[in-house]
Formats: structure tokens, C-alpha cells, sequence
């Protein structure tokens, strides 16, 4: 893997990012840059904007103003699907998996833009597109298999445990092989046992799948143990930027999550 | 002049009629999301109710019009808690076609009876027919400002209901999220009880205005009053009440001018307005596009 | 055994040919109930495409009849004005119904298109109204057509349609369409149903294969109107009114959305349904007005929802040691 310091440009430079809802600012000149390789953090108290910013990244929300350059491409304007197609996947802080179809399925509507075969092939089922779907099948049962997923191939996804969720979920992202992978609230709900394994789980799928990561959380104590770098945000606006260990004394942090005189983690 | 004001006059009492149905639509879509294919039957049995009241009881219009909508009202709540309230979680196709197979019961049935029948009846004179002659020479029927006069009242007592009242607050929080007002000490079953209850009123009301009008009535009548009547409301912003009583306006004026201009035109022109104005505004005249939460 | 599975849908339907002809044949059948059994094929395929475009897609399309009335009409006005059977040398006229019923299917598509690719775009309910309007408006043109008849009816159209070629065109349907769903393409559309978001987010380009799925659904109905107008002969706007196309709905919800099968099983059953109950004059359409409301009650699902019968899903081998519990 390379390390941060050898790429000199970086994969994701996002510029003075704003959205206003009517007259509401929801994210104020967020500006953001992660070096390829990153695992990065996003943190802040309910409502600061964390989720709108996530939901710009991916084209859901079209900024207001700013820049999202992503390889040193500007994806502003650009459909949701664009964005995925190009190398940003995501998950959901509350869970979107497709309810009603199985693990596998889940899994497989993610490698859709990589299958290439034409719709009249499709229509008459020719011998490509077999071989295409057995080779699908066998990816993403293999990808399963990678996230301990594989017993649960065939449920769906309505039917599995809440963390098994979250965890197909993540797969699901990976599974559109992406080269930055936003996670949000990747441990809301989950016990400190659970939680303990996804802090493993996330620096693992970081070598493994050699994804830059970029995750919002409110489990300060994961952000902390995992992320190199944070971005703290407050009402829409960025108010402290850095390594952990500055972020955990930043008074004005420690201000915005515990008022005045608090202390943080 | 004179002939345009004579189909303003038209347009406008045939206006308040599609409004007065199309509130109904509008209210159950906005607090159930269902399209009530069943409704517009009840303005067939309306005009029934109307019909029989005047023929058998001799009733005369205030009474004949009271109970043409209080008969709706209390078959449409009993539809309601009958056919569509066991599927409020189900999905919400089910209860689409449950309200499809009402319908096609409320317009069978009826014929089915010996004393109702497929023919068509003529409707009796609720009121003197009069004619009074405008000083620009148009020409105001009594019927006309009899229809006009029981809409416009109508439907203010309507936006009184939900923007004065009590019952009306909890329509509009039910019709925002059922979940949080059912909270909020709610009896949210009772609430949409209460809507099926007032837009079938009004209804049953319409149908009698539009069968004074048009006095020949049968069993079918409902299907053709009941679809223009709901693109009326999607026309003006499907949930939005005064979006309603506007897109009955322009569905009834653009119904009279395109007929008078092409007889075959008539049917085709609301449809095409709708698409035209759609185009525009995907919400309707008077609706608002809902943003998705993430 | 593996090709014996594979050729088994083709076999059964063969199979229903050969026995349908042969109780023909034997005077088991009459010749009307064999029209009601190619009239419920008919029904059969366009309640599929219906189910693509509603079922599978989870998009809510109501005025399916204007464009079976498209296809009809098309194909009809080929075959009929066009080249009329009189200017054909026999051997040549089932060449030109095939290519008229296409062309019908090409053309419904092409309306589909138009009226898909802007409302679409859109969420919630206005394909239903836009696709009711565009039934209705369809129907005031052809009134406005004289060549095809007007408001008199298109008559003389000529009887090209039998058994055999709808026999076919349903088998037909239901292949590619069943090809179609289990393919990336058909994943991408059920995507679009469960939750178009996060479809967008897997780098599924939702309006499009929602336009996709609404083009292909009013094809089928096109094709299915070509062979309705050669099986009839006659053909009138006021036969594809929006209550025709409230049928389509009820055979598709009524069977189950998002089910082939169920669609199959809707359209059959409530196609044969009534007339079995011709009987009972105008009581007929009171049950089944209850019958609707009942079974939706009790099964909201529909008849055969969320199941499929397993011709209808193709199988994919799976690498060994992956085998698990299908």
C-alpha cells in the first residue's frame, strides 16, 4: 500500500462546500482534502451537517456553492449514480439495504456497473450472458465470504440481525469496488463488544480493499483508536481540523459537544 | 363578450361542482395516500339519495340535499373502517384495489335492484327554474346560483373545518405524520373516520348540484363525474385543499370552452391541460414537492 | 436432465397447443371457449408488462389500455390500410401480421418512451396520472381519425390471429421478460422498487431504467393489442377506456406484483372467472366487485405474491464449497 505521503495529489479535495435549505445554511464552506489511503473522521453533535455533507459527496444534495473534486475531477452537477460509477460508495446511517431481496442480490445490484452486456443479449439469455452471471455470482459470493457474510447468502435482508445488516451493508458498498468509501454511523446501535470488532473491521477493509475511508461517527472512542485524522464540525461550519490527540484538547471541540468546561473522551 | 361571459357562467358552475368532488380525493389522498376509486360512486348515490328523498318523501332542497349527504357520508365511513382500514400497513396498492372492487359493487349492485335499475331516470326540479337576464345580456339560470351559492358555502364551511376548528388541526397533523400525532394524544382512526365522513358529504352534495344541472341520472354517473373530478385535484395539487376547489375551477371552464369550440374536444382537453400543467409544475398548481429525508 | 429442465417450458406449452387443438377436435372445447382461452393469453401478456413496469420497478402506471390500444391500432392500420390481405399473395400474409404486430409493439414503446422519460423523473403518483391522461387523450385522437374509423369503430380488420400465433407470442413474452428480470438489467430496475436512493448510490442510473421498464411494459402491451385486433377483427376506442385499463391493475394486483406467475394466474383466473359466471347476468360483476375486496383483505399480497414458480427463475451454477442452502 502507499503511504500517504507519496501521492502528491490527493484523491479527494473537496472546496468550500455550502447548502442552504430555503434560508437555512446547513454546511457553511466546508473544505475538506484526504490524501489516498486516508482513514479520516467526521465528527460533531446531532445536526451539525455531517449527513448533508456525505449526501453532497454522493450527489443526492447539489451544493450551493463549492467544488467536490474527486481525482481531480469536479463531480458537482453530476448524477448520485456518477458519483458511485467514478469511485465514491457509501452506507446509510439508517440502514437502506434492498428489505426484500437476499444477501447475494444485495450485493449484486452493486457490481451493476461493471457488467457490461447489452440488453438484447439479456433479452435472449445468449451464452456471454450466462457466463457473465456465473462469474457475478462467484465475485460477490467470494466477497461474502471475505466479510464472514456467507452463511447469509441467500436471506434476505429483512430477515438478518441488525449488525449482520450493518456489516452487508458495508460489503454492498465495497462490492461497487470503490476508491473512497464514506461510512455513516457505522456503529450506531452496536454494543462495545460489537463495536471493538468493527474497529478492526474497518482498518482491515482499508488494506484489504485499498480504500481511502472517511467515516462520520458518534462513538468517540472508535473515532479516536482508528481515524489519523478529523474534521470536527459545528452548525455547518468547520471548527477544528487535525490529529486526534489536538482534536481531543481543542477547547472549542470540547465546547461544542459538552458546553463550556467540559472534557472530551 | 357576451358569449364568453355566457361560458364563463357555464364553466364556473360546472367548476364548483369537479371542486366540491375533488376536495374529497384530495383529503383522503392527503391523509391516507390512497386514490379513492370508490368516491366517485358516491356522488352516484347521492343523487340517488336525492332522487328517492324527492319522489317518495316530496322532500324539498335543504332536506333533499342534507340527506344526500349524510347517506354517503355514513356508507363512505363504514367503507372506510370495512375495506381500507385493515390494510392501512399492507401495501399500498392493496387498498387501491379493495377501493376498485367498492366501486365496481356500488355501481353494480344499485343496478341489480328492481327499483333502481341500468336505465336512467330524469332528476326532479329541486327548485322554480327561472331565468334572469344580465345587464351585458348573459343569461343567469336559477339553477346556476343555486349551484354556485351551495358550493362557495360548502367549501367554506370546509376550510373553516380545518383551519378553525379543533378536528381540522388534527387532519392536518395526522395528514403530516400519522405516527407523531397519534402520539401527540391523536385518535388517528376517528380523524380519518372524520375525513371519509366530510368529503363524501361533499360528495353526495355535488352530485345533487350536478344532477339539478344535468337532470337525467343512472348508476354510472359516478365514473366519468369522479375521474375529471380527480384530475381536478391533481391539477391543483393533490392534498392541497384550495388546490382542489382552483383545479375544479379550471377543469369545468376549460370542459365548457373546448366543447364549445369542438364538441369532440371536450373529453380530451381536461387530460391534456393536466399533462401541460404537470410539465410545469410536477406538484400541481397549489402542491408542494415533499423533500426526501436521507 | 440439465437440458431436459431447460426444454420443459417449451414442451408444456407445446403440449397445451397440441391438447387445446385437439379437444377443439373432439368437441370438448367450443370455438368460444378457445377465444376466451387466447383472450386470457392476451390479457396474460400485457398484465406482465404491466407487472415489469409496477411490479418489479415499483413505479405505478394506470393507463396500460391506451397503449395496447396503440399497438391495436397500429397493426391493424398496416394490415388493414396498408397492405390490405387482398394485395397479398397468401403465403405472405402471416409475414405481414409478424411484422405488423411488431411494428404495433415498436410504436406503443415509442409512446411509452415519450410519455415515460419526463414523468419519471419525477417521484410518487404522476406516471399513474400522467398515464391515465395519455389513455384518454389517446382515445379522443383516434376518435379524431377517420381513416381508422373514428368514433364508428376500425372494422374489417383482417382475422390473422390464432391460436397458434398467440400461443407463441405469450410463450414469447414470458421468456424474454423472465431473461429481462434476472438479468443486471432487471436487477437494476427491482433496485429502483426497494429503494431508489440507494440504487442511485450502487451507481444505478434509476431513471433510466425506470424509463426503461415503463418502454419495454407498453411494448408488450402494444404487441398483445396487434394480436387483440386480428383476433376480433374490430376494434373501438371506447374499448380502451381507462376502465379496461383498471383491469390490467386488478389482474396484476390481484395475482400478486412482482411475480410472473401471479400475474399469469391473475390474468387466466379473472379472465375466465367471468365468463364462467355469465350466468348470473349483471349479479356476476357484484361478486366480483366483493370477491376483490375479499381477497385482497385476506391475501393483500395477492394470489402467488413474492413467489415464483422455478422455470420461471433461471439457475446459475455456483463455484464448489459456495453451494449453501438455496
Amino acid at each position: 500500500m502507499t503511504t500517504p505521503q507519496e501521492t502528491s495529489r490527493p484523491i479527494l479535495d473537496v472546496r468550500n462546500l455550502s447548502i442552504a435549505f430555503g434560508g437555512l445554511k446547513a454546511v457553511t464552506n466546508f473544505t475538506l482534502s484526504l490524501p489516498e489511503g486516508e482513514l479520516a473522521g467526521l465528527i460533531g453533535p446531532n445536526g451539525a451537517g455531517k449527513t448533508t455533507v456525505f449526501n453532497m459527496l454522493t450527489g443526492i444534495y447539489a451544493p450551493t456553492e463549492g467544488e467536490i473534486l474527486f481525482r481531480g475531477e469536479n463531480l458537482v452537477g453530476k448524477p448520485t449514480h456518477d458519483y458511485t460509477i467514478r469511485g465514491i460508495a457509501r452506507t446509510f446511517q439508517n440502514i437502506r439495504l434492498f428489505k426484500n431481496l437476499s444477501a447475494l442480490d444485495n450485493i449484486k445490484i452493486a457490481r451493476h456497473p461493471r457488467i457490461t452486456y447489452g440488453l438484447v443479449p439479456a433479452f435472449l439469455r445468449s451464452r456471454s450472458v450466462t457466463e457473465t452471471e456465473r462469474q457475478v455470482e462467484e465475485e460477490c459470493l467470494v466477497l461474502l465470504e471475505k466479510l464472514n457474510l456467507l452463511p447469509f447468502a441467500d436471506t434476505l435482508a429483512t430477515n438478518l440481525p441488525y449488525g449482520i445488516q450493518r456489516r452487508l451493508e458495508i460489503a454492498r458498498a465495497l462490492a461497487t469496488s470503490p476508491k473512497l468509501l464514506l461510512l455513516d454511523e457505522p456503529a450506531a446501535g452496536m454494543n462495545p463488544q460489537e463495536v471493538d470488532t468493527l474497529a478492526d473491521s474497518i482498518t482491515w477493509i482499508r488494506k484489504e480493499f485499498q480504500v481511502t475511508i472517511l467515516l462520520i461517527e458518534h462513538h468517540m472512542q472508535l473515532v479516536m483508536e482508528i481515524c489519523n485524522r478529523i474534521s470536527v464540525l459545528n452548525f455547518g461550519v468547520t471548527i477544528a481540523e487535525g490529529q486526534s490527540e489536538d482534536i481531543k484538547n481543542d477547547p472549542k471541540v470540547i465546547e461544542a459537544y459538552l458546553g463550556k468546561g467540559g472534557k472530551v473522551a | 363578450m357576451r358569449e364568453t361571459l355566457q361560458l364563463l357562467i357555464y364553466g364556473v358552475q360546472l367548476g364548483v361542482i369537479y371542486a366540491l368532488i375533488a376536495l374529497g380525493y384530495t383529503m383522503v389522498y392527503g391523509i391516507i395516500n390512497l386514490i379513492n376509486f370508490a368516491h366517485g360512486d358516491l356522488v352516484m348515490i347521492g343523487a340517488f339519495v336525492a332522487y328517492f328523498a324527492a319522489e317518495l318523501l316530496g322532500a324539498n332542497f335543504p332536506l333533499a340535499i342534507f340527506l344526500a349527504m349524510l347517506i354517503p357520508a355514513c356508507l363512505s365511513v363504514a367503507i372506510e373502517r370495512l375495506a381500507y382500514r385493515p390494510l392501512r400497513d399492507k401495501p399500498r396498492l392493496s387498498a387501491l384495489i379493495t377501493a376498485i372492487g367498492v366501486s365496481i359493487f356500488l355501481e353494480n349492485f344499485p343496478r341489480m335492484l328492481p327499483f333502481i335499475g341500468p336505465n336512467y331516470r330524469p332528476f326532479p326540479m329541486l327548485i322554480p327554474f327561472k331565468n334572469f337576464t344580465l345587464p351585458t345580456g348573459a343569461v343567469l339560470n336559477s339553477i346556476q346560483i343555486v349551484n354556485i351559492l351551495v358550493s362557495v358555502a360548502l367549501m367554506v364551511a370546509l376550510t373553516y373545518i380545518v383551519h378553525r376548528t379543533k378536528v381540522g388541526r388534527a387532519m392536518r397533523a395526522v395528514s403530516f405524520n400519522k405516527d407523531a400525532a397519534s402520539l401527540m394524544g391523536i385518535n388517528v382512526n376517528r380523524i380519518i373516520a372524520v375525513t371519509f365522513f366530510l368529503g363524501a358529504a361533499l360528495a353526495g352534495a355535488g352530485g345533487v348540484l350536478y344532477s339539478m344541472t344535468y337532470p337525467m341520472i343512472d348508476v354510472l354517473m359516478g365514473i366519468w363525474l369522479g375521474t375529471k373530478a380527480f384530475i381536478a385535484a391533481v391539477l391543483g395539487g393533490i392534498g392541497s385543499v384550495p388546490g382542489a376547489m382552483l383545479g375544479g375551477l379550471i377543469m369545468g371552464i376549460c370542459e365548457v370552452v373546448a366543447t364549445a369550440l369542438y364538441s369532440e374536444l371536450g373529453y380530451g382537453s381536461g387530460f391534456v391541460i393536466l399533462i401541460l400543467i404537470l410539465l410545469f409544475r410536477p406538484a400541481g398548481l397549489l402542491g408542494k414537492v415533499k423533500i426526501e429525508k436521507v | 436432465m440439465d437440458t431436459l429442465r431447460k426444454y420443459l417450458p417449451i414442451l408444456g406449452l407445446a403440449a397445451f397447443y397440441v391438447l387445446v387443438m385437439a379437444l377443439r377436435k373432439a368437441g370438448v372445447l367450443t370455438s368460444y371457449y378457445v377465444q376466451i382461452l387466447m383472450f386470457a393469453m392476451i390479457n396474460c401478456m400485457v398484465t406482465l408488462g404491466l407487472n415489469l413496469i409496477n411490479g418489479f420497478t415499483g413505479q405505478f402506471s394506470i393507463g396500460q389500455a391506451g397503449f395496447v390500444a396503440v399497438g391495436g391500432y397500429t397493426s391493424a392500420a398496416v394490415t388493414t390500410l396498408l397492405l390490405p390481405s387482398s394485395v397479398l399473395v397468401p403465403a405472405l400474409r402471416p409475414l405481414v401480421f409478424l411484422v405488423s404486430v411488431f411494428i404495433g409493439g415498436i410504436v406503443a414503446g415509442i409512446f411509452g418512451y415519450l410519455i415515460g422519460k419526463p414523468s419519471l423523473r419525477l417521484k410518487g403518483d404522476y406516471l399513474a396520472i400522467v398515464t391515465l391522461a395519455f389513455g384518454e387523450i389517446i382515445r379522443s385522437l383516434i376518435r379524431l381519425i377517420p381513416q381508422v374509423g373514428g368514433p364508428r369503430g376500425f372494422s374489417g380488420i383482417p382475422r390473422y390471429s390464432n391460436l397458434l400465433w398467440i400461443v407463441l407470442f405469450f410463450g414469447g413474452t414470458i421468456w424474454v421478460l423472465r431473461n429481462y428480470i434476472y438479468s443486471s438489467f432487471g436487477r437494476a430496475c427491482i433496485a429502483c422498487r426497494e429503494d431508489e436512493l440507494a440504487a442511485g448510490t450502487m451507481g444505478v442510473d434509476t431513471t433510466k431504467y425506470k424509463v426503461m421498464a415503463f418502454t419495454i411494459g407498453s411494448a408488450i402491451a402494444g404487441v398483445a393489442g396487434g394480436l387483440l385486433a386480428h383476433l376480433l377483427g374490430y376494434l373501438h376506442p371506447d374499448q380502451f377506456n381507462y376502465l379496461k385499463s383498471i383491469d390490467f391493475l386488478v389482474y396484476l394486483y390481484a395475482g400478486g406484483a412482482g411475480s410472473m406467475t401471479g400475474s399469469i394466474m391473475g390474468a387466466t383466473l379473472l379472465t375466465i372467472l367471468p365468463e364462467m359466471l355469465r350466468f348470473l347476468s349483471g349479479w356476476r360483476l357484484v361478486i366480483y366487485g366483493i370477491a376483490l375486496v375479499f381477497l385482497m383483505l385476506f391475501r393483500p399480497q395477492g394470489i402467488y405474491g413474492g413467489k415464483e414458480l422455478p422455470f420461471l427463475i433461471p439457475k446459475i451454477r455456483r463455484p464448489e464449497g459456495y453451494e449453501g442452502g438455496q
